[in-house]
């Protein structure tokens, strides 16, 4: 199979089945010691209605990346020239987010209003001193044009959409009376209700405990069938990938390394550092044994050639250390960049 | 391994006092953070302690180290010499005996000192607990320990902020058994840690329990880890056990419904696997105001009259697998039983 072409050459226009198409996203980041680049040539693509799972561990890029979407990215940060953020709106035009001002007009409308964000802690964007009703009908009138009576009723709907019992008392009720899974659900009302086409979730559910982690995904589940929006789902947890995702991007030191359709990439992993994670994994399905933990420390900074080869065990000298690898196919559309695939392949 | 008791808690209650506002501190309540907790900890196993939050799974692990005040119960540590009473032992002794037992936490970032050199740190328990050691003695002693848990001679010179989570919590873990002690409570040891590192912290703790004969609770939330970990694993629910089981029985057949829920809820990591988690209704109740009965069955599908007045007794439902559940038997015939309160009320009349 011939190395794929999805790097080089690539159109600025996006396939019909796509809503969002990140392509070699590039992001740098001005500190006190010098400039770093954390995230350095991410590719992803996104289709109408489906989830794309967003894995890997602190300090990959993950979150960095699907800030940039929405143009939150820190003010020392910036978005290289090259990196392209396509994205499908309402209207059917498509947009190069990258090129958006982070205050400017054109991002206000898509942030919020076609692409919505939940987070892992919901009391941290949440205000403390406004009732829930407050914060939501705010935000449905700057997106949705309507009036403070059919916000609110607007409002109360959505709360009954997420499972809260009595949605007309929850209204005005603040985010410090809610529990923790009930302020889960209310945020999620809140990103919904302005009825976005994008959904990026950060660690929806990684403080919650586990009984309440089910309930929210089934919820999240749910609103997709139902509001046929598409979902970014980024978490380090590959149990909730497995079960939520359709397909899966695996990043590593701000590269997107393998992506594919879940059931293949965690089934028949092709990226060495995708098969060390998943082997990293404990699992209730395979009680007691040892583990296989992925060798090495994360660099500190980002290495020459591949940026697995220092803890690969497969690196092939003076070439995983000094290229770094282009993506091969290895379906449809399942690729990963890693030598050793390009030379199975040729 | 053997079946010998390290540890017998009995009855174990940490009741914490709500006091109203004011001049006079009146107590107005209580939350009953553990209320009326017995198990064994056996000789060289780890039993894994699971819960959500709230669970009070966290106070009971510090309760048996007496790091907060025991409101009643009994905890026995069995030492080669005898029995010591835990709950009797209070100042110069329980601080000399505090070296037989040891606690990692679970954030390496907050639990070490900045302005101390890992040396110093992993020193200090030593130096404070047996005043009659020698410098060189505690060097040598530090030295074999940091090796012990894969940390270079070359880190003990250098201050916290140089290591990754990683090594952080590798200098807790030689900081909690430099003192060499018999029993030592992991608090989501590894729950802050990526997976990688994860995967090496667990396996470093399961080659130092072979090596120096450890006893571990392993508390933690989240159950692949502690199946992975466990001999033994009890589950917890607002403040009293429910279910306590050799790791694979609690697995294959758990008897709680509430046991049973928790799993079902652990997403998969087989995409074929079906994710079908067992709804439980409302939310988990304030243990200031537990539900009289059963804790469980406010929210428990199969619960019956009886759970609503009588709690459940801790019971031995087969060997070696204990459960808090009136219906437990019933419950275990029938893997998922569709309409299980009509067939408990044919097997109950």
């Amino acid at each position: 199979m011939a190395i794929a072409a999805h790097r080089m050459d690539a159109p600025a226009a996006l396939p019909d089945d796509l809503l969002l198409a990140v392509r070699d996203l590039k992001i740098a980041i001005g500190t006190d010691e010098g400039r770093i680049v954390p995230v350095n040539g991410v590719d992803l693509t996104l289709g109408h209605g489906r989830t794309l799972g967003l894995v890997g561990e602190s300090g990959s890029g993950k979150s960095l990346s699907t800030k940039a979407l929405m143009q939150l990215l820190p003010n020392t940060a910036q978005i290289l020239d090259g990196s392209q953020l396509l994205f499908r709106t309402k209207q059917g035009s498509v947009v190069d987010l990258a090129g958006f001002a982070p205050r400017g007009k054109q991002i206000r409308a898509v942030r919020g209003g076609e692409i919505a964000m939940i987070f892992q802690e919901p009391m941290a964007s949440f205000s403390p001193v406004y009732t829930i009703g407050n914060q939501m009908i705010e935000a449905i009138r700057l997106h949705r044009g309507l009036d403070k009576k059919a916000a609110r009723a607007l409002a109360i709907d959505m709360l009954g959409k997420v499972g809260l019992s009595n949605p007309g008392l929850r209204v005005d009720q603040y985010p410090h009376e809610l529990s923790g899974g009930m302020r889960q659900r209310a945020m999620i009302a809140i990103a919904l209700a302005t009825n976005p086409s994008l959904l990026i979730a950060d660690e929806p559910t990684t403080a919650l405990d586990v009984t309440t982690q089910a309930q929210i995904l089934a919820l999240i589940r749910s609103l997709q069938d139902e509001l046929g929006m598409s979902v970014l789902f980024i978490t380090h947890d590959m149990g909730v990938i497995a079960q939520v995702a359709d397909e899966v991007a695996v990043m590593y030191m701000g590269e997107v390394v393998e992506y594919g359709p879940t059931r293949d990439v965690v089934r028949h992993p092709q990226h060495p550092y995708t098969r060390g994670l998943l082997a990293a994994i404990p699992s209730i399905d395979q009680i007691g044994g040892r583990l296989t933990p992925i060798g090495g420390d994360l660099p500190s900074t980002r290495p020459s050639g591949c940026p697995f080869h220092t803890r690969c065990d497969q690196a092939i000298a003076s070439r995983c250390d000094t290229v770094q690898p282009e993506s091969t196919a290895l379906g449809p559309s399942w690729w990963a960049r890693c030598h050793l695939l390009g030379e199975a392949a040729s | 391994m053997t079946t010998a008791p390290l540890i017998e808690v009995e009855d174990l209650n940490v009741h914490f006092p709500i006091t109203a506002r004011g001049l006079i501190r009146r107590t107005t309540g209580l939350v009953r953070a553990v209320d009326g907790v017995t198990f064994t900890i056996h000789q060289g196993e780890t039993l894994g302690l699971v819960g959500e939050s709230g669970s009070g799974k966290t106070t009971a692990g510090r309760a048996i180290l007496k790091a907060v005040p025991l409101s009643s119960g009994e905890i026995r540590f069995h030492r080669p010499d005898g029995i010591v009473d835990l709950v009797a032992l209070g100042g110069e002794r329980l601080r000399r005996f505090r070296r037989h037992m040891q606690l990692i936490f679970q954030d390496p970032y907050a639990s070490l000192n900045p302005r101390m050199t890992v040396r110093d740190i992993i020193a200090e328990p030593l130096e404070v607990n047996n005043p009659g050691l020698s410098k060189e003695e505690i060097n040598d002693r530090v030295r074999e320990t940091a090796a012990l848990c894969r940390l270079n001679l070359e880190h003990l010179r250098r201050f916290p902020h140089a290591f990754s989570g990683g090594q952080r919590q590798r200098i807790c873990i030689a900081r909690a058994l430099v003192s060499r002690p018999d029993f030592v409570v992991c608090d989501e040891s590894v729950s802050a840690l990526d997976v990688s590192i994860q995967a090496d912290i667990i396996n470093l703790l399961m080659d130092l329990q072979q090596q120096l004969g450890l006893t571990y609770l392993f508390i933690a939330h989240d159950l692949s880890v502690v199946a992975q970990i466990s001999t033994r694993v009890a589950v917890m629910y607002v403040g009293r056990l429910v279910e306590l089981a050799p790791t694979r029985s609690l697995f294959a057949r758990p008897m709680h419904p509430y046991t049973r829920a928790l799993m079902s809820a652990v997403p998969s990591i087989d995409p074929d696997k079906g994710f079908d988690p067992e709804e439980l209704a409302g939310e988990i109740p304030n243990p200031a105001n537990p539900p009289p009965g059963c804790r469980f069955n406010t929210r428990c599908p199969f619960a019956q009259e009886r759970c609503r007045s009588d709690p459940p007794e801790w019971r031995e439902i087969a060997p070696g697998h204990l459960v808090a559940c009136h219906f437990a038997e019933e419950l275990a015939t029938d893997p998922r039983p569709t309409n299980f309160p009509d067939s408990i009320s044919e097997a109950r009349p």
